[in-house]
């Protein structure tokens, strides 16, 4: 009987209104939340009934591309904090508070006593120049030192976090799993899936490989299993003190190195590969510029043998504990932190500022001034000193500053090193923030809610739901009729 | 199908992350109007950071040279000045020379004015200039030039030895002025005291001679003092232990010019220069004498008894590249012939020569005047030039500071009227973006239904 066909049919449709109205409520409501992906209730009619299925608005594509910008704008990010901190060791050019600043006063300072050797005001002057030079490159170290602990601690967390989403991730997989193949809806899950691995693509660089069951399976961008069927464990021991001749450790998955020189499978991007990098290499290579900027001054200062015996070089203004002698290249490491002014030229420390103009400080054998210190107008040693602050000398190559430079020149190459590094860093953040919105931007248009959509929807379900309701009452009213007449 | 979708978290997050960008401009533009230099200039400048750090060592440099520059010329113009006076003194009293009479009333006047003359030429070359004297060469913190007669009474050199352990066999060596070594052997003397009397009756007794000997009452070491009362005499001598090698002890050697111009007329003529037999001088031994032994009194070696100057001048560096040397000192020839000529006026017994001879010394001392003023032009000259390089130096660097100031501000600054132009824009900006925000609050289609 097609009446009873009908009124099924108008029901099934009732049925349907029903549940599209649902993922319309459930639309609405995680229209804020980033994570949420669009619900769609697909409507089937088979037979003339009236079926929902609930799919879930995706786009694999443009996922990937989000979280390969992601990780790409953590690791710079993670940089450009770290460069930020180290740029304070240059501060404000206008500040002259950068070992640059410093070494040129030191000069100024040198100069000027050099005009007049007799005045004690401007080898008081010099001390002081000379102290504030040490001092600047102790504090440089101090804060690349502080930096490099700051971030192995950053590594830590990040490690932990990563270990925790791990953890948080296989529950959420294996429910979409379960779900999947009970054939329940698992729109929930996945999306709760996907905000885990949105949220892992920041500490570290993820590839992302489905499987068939909705199975997802994790791999960082160098190819090593984060996650396969079980978490992967990330391991990583903090080092609590760091000095410049101390190493961090390295970062495992699965026992795999993914971080430091000579790692088989290096992490490319994310957080951690911004630390690690911040760690290992920015501020290491820093510290060698430091470093190397200590040796040549103690270099440049140095006292020559005056007689014929021809004795080895000794420091001279410029020393550092337990000295035998004038360092080569390279600088030894963490020289740049324990440089200091010696003390036989500070009367504060019970030193003769003449030492300064006469040499002498490692014994008469290196004294300059020829009558033995009293030619209080002797200037030979200071315009050499001054003059061996601007002489080309030999440096270490490997800081990229060639073979050869002056102590003021490498001063200024080492903070226009640091600079440029964090300018192109800040360039790329820029670049990789930008590309970021664009990505999370389309994403969000492909897989997230348009409220007055669902509105729009809304009413027409409203009317569809009306539509059937009055067919019920239609058919009701016919089938009545049917009955009175039949009665 | 859809054409185009866009999220409503997109459509409300528009505004916000566009919005944080210009607060964040508004900021550093606020920033750089009121200081005018870049918000962050190492960000800014990236690489180029070196360059404007090098320009502000060089302008430090620069600073620097000028500050020291302005005392090295007020060095030299001090300098100038002291050798202006001694000139015009010179000058002077060569005229009143050339105009007095000779005779014996006047000459007293004019040795007295030689004496002053000598005197005040000798405080010009003490000059000390903010804590330096000026012509002191490098030895820049002691007195360039002895006073006339020494200042101190002590003329007799000395030396003091120390003693201890004595035993029969030790032996005290001495040498006054040069004479050959004399030796003191201890026999049976242990005390200082004991050693004391001993030399002192050998030398009563002429076994030894030259010394006379005391106790240091602090040291309690065994002083020989040279018995020559001119003092221009030094002393040598040792402590050899029976045991042990000797350790020789130099002598202070006390000289004064005054004793040294009186030694050196008494050896040439053998009678001091207050002793009647000095009429008795020839013109020509007068004229040998002054050639002779007295010149050498000006020259070398001696001069030190004058001077304690270092011939080595300050070298100063007045700009990046040049080096002067900016100082005179008082051992040059102008000043010896000074003093020189000033000494044969005063020192030499002008009122007790004979007419001729004193005509003879006179006239020595007219040409020796004239070569010394000659002598101080050439040393100002000297000092003009090199002031002349400072003062060119001090201009050429006062151009070379304008232009690396005006190099960092073209690193650094920012155009204040076009920072203005950003604050402007963009606080334009940031009010549409408000007003968009609370347009897009009320954009709902459940308002229109």
């Amino acid at each position: 009987m097609s009446l009873s066909v009908a009124y099924n049919t108008a029901r099934s449709s009732l049925q349907a209104s029903q549940s599209q109205m649902a993922v319309v409520s459930r639309n609405t409501a995680g229209a804020s939340d980033p994570s949420y992906s669009r619900k769609i209730g697909a409507l089937t009619t088979t037979g003339g009934f009236a079926r929902i299925t609930v799919l879930r608005a995706s786009d694999s594509a443009l996922l990937s591309k989000m979280l390969e910008t992601t990780s790409s704008a953590a690791t710079q990010k993670a940089l450009l904090e770290g460069l930020q901190k180290l740029s304070v060791t240059i501060g404000d050019t206008e500040l002259d508070q950068s070992p640059a600043a410093r070494m040129g006063a030191l000069n100024s300072a040198l100069q000027q006593y050099a005009n007049a050797p007799d005045n004690p005001d401007l080898a008081q002057a010099v001390v002081k120049a000379a102290t504030e030079m040490a001092t600047s490159l102790n504090d440089a170290t101090a804060t690349v030192q502080a930096v490099r602990l700051e971030t192995d601690g950053q590594v830590g967390d990040s490690v932990a976090r990563i270990n925790d989403l791990l953890r948080k991730y296989e529950k959420a997989n294996n429910q979409v799993m379960s779900g999947s193949a009970l054939g329940a809806d698992v729109s929930d899950s996945m999306d709760q899936r996907d905000s885990l691995i949105a949220q892992l693509s920041e500490e570290i660089g993820i590839t992302v490989v489905p499987r068939a069951g909705h199975d997802v399976a994790l791999y960082t961008d160098s190819g090593v299993p984060l996650f396969d069927r079980s978490p992967r464990t990330v391991t990583f021991s903090r080092t609590t003190v760091f000095g410049p001749a101390v190493t961090g450790a390295d970062v495992l998955i699965d026992g795999i190195r993914v971080t430091g020189p000579g790692a088989p499978m290096p992490l490319n991007s994310g957080n951690l590969a911004g630390l690690t990098q911040l760690r290992d290499d920015v501020a290491v290579a820093y510290q060698e510029q430091l470093d190397e900027i200590a040796r040549t001054l103690v270099e440049a200062f140095a006292e020559k043998d005056q007689t014929a015996a021809a004795k080895a070089d000794r420091p001279g203004i410029f020393t550092y504990p337990a000295a035998t002698g004038v360092p080569g290249t390279p600088a030894p490491t963490g020289l740049a932190g324990v440089l200091r002014v010696n003390s036989a030229v500070n009367p504060a420390e019970g030193g003769k500022f003449e030492l300064i103009r006469d040499g002498g400080i490692n014994g008469v054998d290196y004294t300059y001034n020829p009558a033995g210190g009293a030619n209080a107008a002797f200037s030979g040693r200071l315009s050499g000193l001054v003059d061996a602050m601007s002489v080309q000398r030999p440096i270490n190559t490997g800081l990229g500053f060639g073979p050869q430079s002056s102590l003021l020149s490498l001063a200024s190459s080492s903070g226009s090193w640091l600079e440029a590094t964090r300018q192109s860093a800040h360039q790329r953040v820029e670049y990789q923030t930008t590309l970021l919105g664009h990505a999370s931007e389309a994403l969000s248009n492909a897989t997230d809610v348009n409220m007055d959509d669902e509105t729009a929807l809304m009413l027409q379900l409203e009317k569809s739901y009306s539509a059937s309701a009055k067919l019920l009452s239609v058919i009701d009213q016919m089938l009545k009729t049917l009955l009175s007449v039949v009665g | 199908m859809r054409t185009s979708f866009v999220s409503t978290l997109a459509l409300w997050n528009s505004s916000k992350t566009s919005l944080d960008k210009m607060q964040t401009g508004l900021v550093k533009a606020n920033k750089e109007l009121v200081t005018g230099r870049d918000a962050d200039v190492g960000l800014k400048l990236g690489y180029k950071t070196g360059q404007t750090l090098s320009l502000r060592q060089d302008r430090a440099e620069i600073d620097a040279l000028i500050d020291s520059n302005a005392s090295i010329l007020l060095r030299m113009k001090s300098s100038t000045t002291a050798l202006d006076q001694v000139r015009t003194n010179g000058d002077k009293f060569m005229d009143a020379l050339i105009a007095t009479p000779l005779n014996s009333s006047s000459l007293t006047t004019v040795m007295y004015q030689a004496r002053v003359n000598l005197q005040s030429m000798v405080s010009s070359m003490n000059s000390n200039v903010g804590g330096q004297y000026i012509f002191g060469g490098i030895n820049s913190q002691e007195k360039p030039l002895n006073d006339y007669s020494g200042g101190t009474p002590t003329l007799r050199a000395a030396v003091s030895i120390p003693v201890s352990g004595l035993s029969a066999g030790d032996v005290i060596r001495f040498g006054v002025g040069g004479t050959p070594e004399q030796v003191f052997t201890v026999t049976g003397e242990t005390t200082v005291d004991a050693l004391v009397t001993s030399i002192n009756a050998a030398v009563a007794a002429t076994t030894l001679s030259g010394v006379e000997a005391s106790r240091d009452p602090v040291t309690g070491n065994l002083v020989l003092k040279s018995i020559d009362l001119m003092g221009k005499t030094d002393v040598t001598g040792s402590f050899t232990d029976v045991d042990g090698a000797g350790i020789p002890v130099e002598g202070s050697v006390t000289r004064s010019p005054q004793a040294a111009v009186a030694s050196a007329f008494r050896s040439t003529f053998g009678f001091g220069v207050g002793d009647a037999a000095v009429s008795t001088i020839t013109p020509g031994d007068m004229k040998t004498f002054l050639d002779g032994s007295f010149a050498a009194l000006f020259e070398g070696s001696n001069w030190q008894d004058w001077s304690n100057a270092s011939s080595q001048n300050i070298q100063s560096k007045i700009s990046a590249t040049e080096k002067v040397e900016a100082s005179t000192n008082a051992n040059g020839q102008g000043i010896q012939k000074m003093a020189m000529a000033y000494t044969m006026i005063s020192e030499l017994g002008l009122d007790r020569l004979g007419e001729t001879t004193r005509e003879a010394l006179v006239s020595k001392a007219l040409e020796t005047f004239s070569e010394a003023t000659t002598g101080v032009k050439t040393m100002q000259s000297k000092l003009g030039a090199v002031q002349e390089k400072v003062e060119e130096a001090d201009e050429r660097m006062s151009l070379q500071k304008d232009i690396l100031d005006a190099k960092v501000i073209h690193l650094e600054a920012v155009d204040p009227a076009e920072a203005k132009i950003r604050v402007d824009r963009l606080m334009t900006q940031i009010q549409t973006s408000y007003s968009l925000t609370a347009q897009l609050r009320t954009m709902s289609l459940i308002n229109y239904l």
